[in-house]
């Protein structure tokens, strides 16, 4: 009798104990990955070692490698972006040519669309479409199906699409030129899946944002022509104001120095659309929207290889890449440019995804 | 990637070991002669009993005709060898926990690393080439000069006196459409004596391999590896008298790759490398009883074309190119002042020049060194000073110096060795003047080491010989050069603290009796590479730099009755990191490796065929030697060898 009570004491304290993933301890129980803030790890070029790193801001956990966590291989090489929509989660994964579908529930992968050549980043468009750039010469958008995971039509566009935008049932693509040069926007209608227009900006844009004023700002990182392997021929960075319904430049505002060819990187607006971010060598800078110059002074020295800004918060969040053959850190600062916390991450951070 | 059961390899290896025994040739030789060794000349050579080093000579000829260095380095010794895939690869090693530009390279005494990258791919070396390698560990700045923190490797050609006329043709098919084949010629007397010796190879090496990176692990076949190369040297040996003899050489070769890509990704595009190399030198040496002299010129050229064809859309071809020139000349003198004291004395000279579309211009430099030397001998004892200055680099470099001490118990038969020395590497020209990001104001790495060894060789009554070693050694890199992005590109820069340290041995067995051999070899390291430049670490061993295994182990058993040959290799290497911080997400797991070899030689009054069959990685273990880039499992390999006017015997003179 005494040998049976134990067990049955015993058996009852089991159910009664909460249940422990033992595979994934820091899931979040109730909504999966569905809330919270990627990062995405390119890695080292060629070794393979790219990720994607799940950070909780509310108990300031970080998961890296993730992916490899829940699907036990390896995400590829260079992972280069993410995006996010309703329960699933899309990574480019760029020199291996293809874009990682996965549950946001689980971060279970969903399935794989690939034979792509140079692919960039996806943007989600509807429940059950997106498109994404591909290609570093001359440019194609595929149309993908987010419910089939298959490509179902292609569009051609200028050289070394980037960024994709969306504004209302346009999606604005910056042709950055990729290992050229270019100057265009091309504007698709999603309705139709067709190029409406194709905007003039300024040299090689490479990211976009629209501020409160729903004005479009258009990171131009200048025009670069190589000679072999040597810089013959190197332009202004500059960051362009276009008026989004009728594609006229407003303003246009240098920014950055000679010499800094592979800078400016990347764009970031706040939460009110009052205040843009762009990350140059020197830092992250701001400016206001209606300003028409560039300040001299950085509000987060430093250098970073990405960053992203906080929607709901405002946070800053820097990236740190050290070098590319150990993980890199995620640096969290306040609206005013403080240092709040540091995060290791994967190697090489390059964006920040929020949900 | 499956893992290797490790006890059934345990098992398997217990009983292989205890099956088989002998040897087909007693080619190779643990170099702890009781006296020195001279090679003809060579003046790195004949230091070698000072230090710790081994000897491969007859297998070269016997087991490993036509194989590349990387193939005869990875089946004979325990040395950490990267390579990025089949045969032709790009290979490089790292000794003692080093980088593969702290590894000398000499042929016949004249270092043929690349200038512009400080290494040499060891697939690039045919072993048939050279009549004996020579594996040297830790060897000091003062005697080879730059880039030997983690040893030297240096292959040679030496006469045959007695020899009239004789030559070689073999020819080797494997797997997945390998073919390779060459031919050796020599002819001469005791006067003169010539050599030629060429091969081809071509291997598709579309090999199947599991790929880890796609869901459920697909089997695959390797692409764009395929290899193409051919070679051509020739020595001419002239004796002029009793003191006098000239050794000219040329060495002409040729390698057309294709470069796979990782795992990972699929081809964007096409990659191809073609390397050429020219190189040709004469030495001059004088030999009396009381003195040695020896004047060396050498001329060496490498280019390089590297090109990428898009496979999609995109007809630009973008291709790069490196042609580099190095003319090294140099002069010693050795005396023998009395029967127990020598001094010696020299210098070298050394122009480099390279061009290509990674440098603004045509890069030219000279550099030299003064050197001396001093050395005492009694009673089985040896000590030497050495000390050499670099002139004309203007990279900090201070005086170099070497302290080696052996004695040798008559009694015991056990050898002692020290040394004592500091080593030295100059920035190579890609990482003072490459486009972008070089750094013409780097230091050359530098650093203090010191090894301690024991031997005992014994042979006994019966025919049966044994030796074992153990040597502990720690070496210091300071300023190791690395490439770091410096915000808008990376650059090379002096930021590395390295101390390499470890314990290496080495047992070997050997029993002959008539046609009757069986031996047996085993090779152990422990090497620990520690970056003292990460500055916060929970232990010594988070320390451990990328793709350097704490263990390694290879071991080797022969046998052989009459014509008959067997051999059976077993090589484990531990767990590698690919990255500075030790990510477990990341790093690459121990693999265990079997090959196996069976021959027949027929014996005829004029020479021999010698028929072998090869089966490399046995077990068809799956394993990376560099992260996402898969080796080939297991393949065969039918080769067959004809020796006119000579034999396994004549392979064994020295």
């Amino acid at each position: 009798m005494k040998r049976i009570s134990s067990v049955v004491c015993l058996s009852v304290l089991l159910a009664l104990l909460p249940s422990c993933d033992k595979d994934n301890p820091d899931k979040p129980a109730d909504t999966g990955y569905r809330h919270g803030v990627f990062i995405t790890n390119e890695g080292g070029f060629g070794n393979s070692n790219g990720s994607v790193s799940y950070f909780d801001p509310d108990s300031i956990k970080m998961v890296n490698h993730i992916f490899e966590l829940i699907n036990g291989r390896s995400l590829g090489d260079v992972v280069q972006s993410m995006s996010v929509h309703g329960n699933k989660g899309f990574i480019v994964v760029n020199n291996s040519q293809k874009l990682e579908v996965v549950d946001l529930n689980t971060f279970e992968s969903l399935g794989i669309i690939d034979g792509l050549s140079y692919p960039r980043f996806f943007l989600p468009v509807s429940d059950n479409k997106g498109y994404l750039s591909d290609g570093n010469f001359s440019g194609t958008i595929y149309v993908v199906d987010t419910d089939l995971l298959q490509i179902t039509d292609s569009l051609q566009c200028g050289f070394g699409p980037e960024h994709l935008l969306r504004y209302g049932n346009l999606v604005l693509v910056a042709n950055s030129g990729g290992w050229g040069n270019d100057s265009t926007i091309t504007v698709i209608d999603s309705r139709s899946d067709e190029v409406a227009w194709t905007w003039q900006t300024g040299y090689n844009p490479t990211d976009m944002v629209l501020d409160g004023k729903d004005n479009l700002w258009v990171l131009c990182k200048g025009k670069i022509v190589w000679e072999g392997w040597t810089l013959a021929e190197e332009t202004g960075s500059s960051i362009e104001v276009i008026d989004v319904q009728t594609g006229s430049t407003i303003r246009s505002i240098p920014v950055g120095m000679t010499g800094d060819y592979f800078w400016p990187m990347s764009l970031g607006v706040s939460s009110d659309g009052s205040t843009i971010y762009y990350l140059e060598s020197g830092g992250v800078y701001q400016m206001d929207c209606n300003a028409s110059t560039a300040l001299d002074v950085p509000l987060i020295q430093g250098i970073f290889y990405g960053f992203g800004i906080d929607p709901e918060t405002d946070l800053i969040y820097g990236l740190s890449a050290p070098t590319f053959t150990a993980n890199g850190w995620l640096l969290r600062y306040d609206p005013a440019g403080s240092l709040i916390d540091s995060i290791e991450v994967g190697i090489g951070p390059n964006r920040v995804v929020f949900n | 990637m499956h893992r290797i059961n490790s006890f059934i390899f345990a098992r398997f290896f217990l009983l292989a070991a205890a099956l088989t025994t002998g040897i087909g040739s007693r080619g190779q030789s643990v170099d702890f002669p009781l006296q020195e060794i001279r090679i003809m000349g060579l003046r790195k050579s004949e230091r070698l009993s000072e230090m710790h080093s081994l000897t491969l000579d007859t297998i070269l000829k016997t087991k490993y005709y036509g194989d590349d260095l990387a193939s005869v380095i990875k089946r004979e010794t325990n040395l950490n060898i990267t390579q990025y895939g089949g045969q032709g690869s790009l290979t490089s090693i790292r000794m003692r926990g080093t980088s593969p530009s702290h590894t000398q390279i000499n042929w016949n005494g004249i270092p043929i690393n690349s200038p512009t990258t400080g290494i040499i791919d060891l697939s690039l070396v045919s072993s048939n080439l050279a009549d004996a390698l020579e594996i040297i560990y830790g060897v000091p700045g003062s005697l080879f000069g730059s880039g030997t923190f983690g040893g030297s490797l240096n292959l040679i050609n030496k006469p045959d006196w007695d020899n009239k006329v004789s030559f070689n043709v073999y020819t080797e098919l494997g797997s997945w459409g390998h073919a390779r084949g060459g031919a050796g010629f020599r002819t001469g007397n005791r006067w003169w004596q010539y050599q030629a010796a060429g091969f081809a190879q071509t291997s598709p090496n579309n090999y199947p391999y599991r790929n880890a990176f796609k869901p459920e692990n697909p089997r695959e076949l390797r692409e764009n590896d395929t290899l193409f190369t051919a070679g051509l040297q020739q020595n001419l040996f002239i004796r002029l008298g009793n003191k006098w003899i000239i050794h000219s050489g040329s060495w002409f070769q040729y390698r057309d790759k294709d470069l796979p890509n990782a795992m990972s990704s699929r081809p964007r595009w096409l990659s191809n490398q073609q390397d050429y190399s020219g190189r040709i030198f004469t030495r001059l040496n004088r030999y009396t009883s009381k003195h040695t002299l020896e004047i060396t010129c050498a001329w060496l050229t490498d280019s390089l074309y590297y090109q990428e064809t898009p496979v999609q859309e995109d007809p630009l071809v973008r291709w790069s190119g490196i042609q580099t020139t190095y003319l090294p000349v140099g002069i010693s003198s050795r005396w023998n002042v009395t029967q127990n004291i020598r001094i010696e004395g020299g210098t070298d000279f050394e122009r480099l020049t390279a061009t290509g579309s990674s440098f603004t211009a045509q890069i030219e430099e000279y550099r030299g060194s003064l050197f001396v030397s001093g050395g005492f001998g009694k009673n089985n004892f040896f000590a030497s000073l050495d000390l050499r200055e670099i002139i004309g680099t203007k990279t900090g470099l201070k005086t170099l110096y070497s302290i080696n001490a052996r004695y040798r118990s008559k009694k015991t038969g056990i050898t002692f060795l020290t040394m004592v020395s500091n080593k030295f590497r100059l920035p190579t020209i890609n990482e003072r003047y490459w486009i972008p990001g070089g750094n013409p104001e780097l230091l050359a790495e530098t650093g203090t080491g010191c090894d301690l060894g024991i031997s005992w060789a014994k042979s006994f009554n019966i025919p049966l010989q044994t030796e074992i070693s153990l040597t502990a050694y720690f070496q210091d890199v300071n300023n190791w050069i690395q490439w770091v992005p410096t915000g808008t590109y990376w650059s090379p820069l002096n930021v590395r603290k390295v101390r390499a340290q470890g314990i290496e041995s080495d047992l070997s067995v050997r029993y002959s009796a008539g046609m009757n051999r069986v031996a047996f070899r085993a090779m152990y390291s422990y090497t620990e590479s520690l970056d003292f430049t990460q500055p916060e670490v929970v232990s010594r061993l988070d320390r451990q730099l990328p793709y350097v295994p704490l263990h390694l182990l290879q071991a080797t058993g022969s046998f052989g009755v009459s014509g008959f040959e067997s051999n059976l290799t077993y090589r484990f290497t531990g767990r590698r990191f690919s990255t500075d911080d030790h990510d477990p997400w990341l790093d690459l797991n121990p693999y265990h490796l079997v090959d196996a070899q069976v021959s027949y030689k027929f014996v005829f009054s004029t020479g021999l065929l010698k028929l072998s069959f090869t089966v490399l990685n046995l077990f068809n273990c799956s394993y990376e030697m560099v992260r996402a880039y898969p080796s080939p499992g297991i393949s065969f390999y039918l080769s067959a060898i004809y020796m006119f006017n000579q034999t396994l015997q004549d392979h064994e003179k020295d």
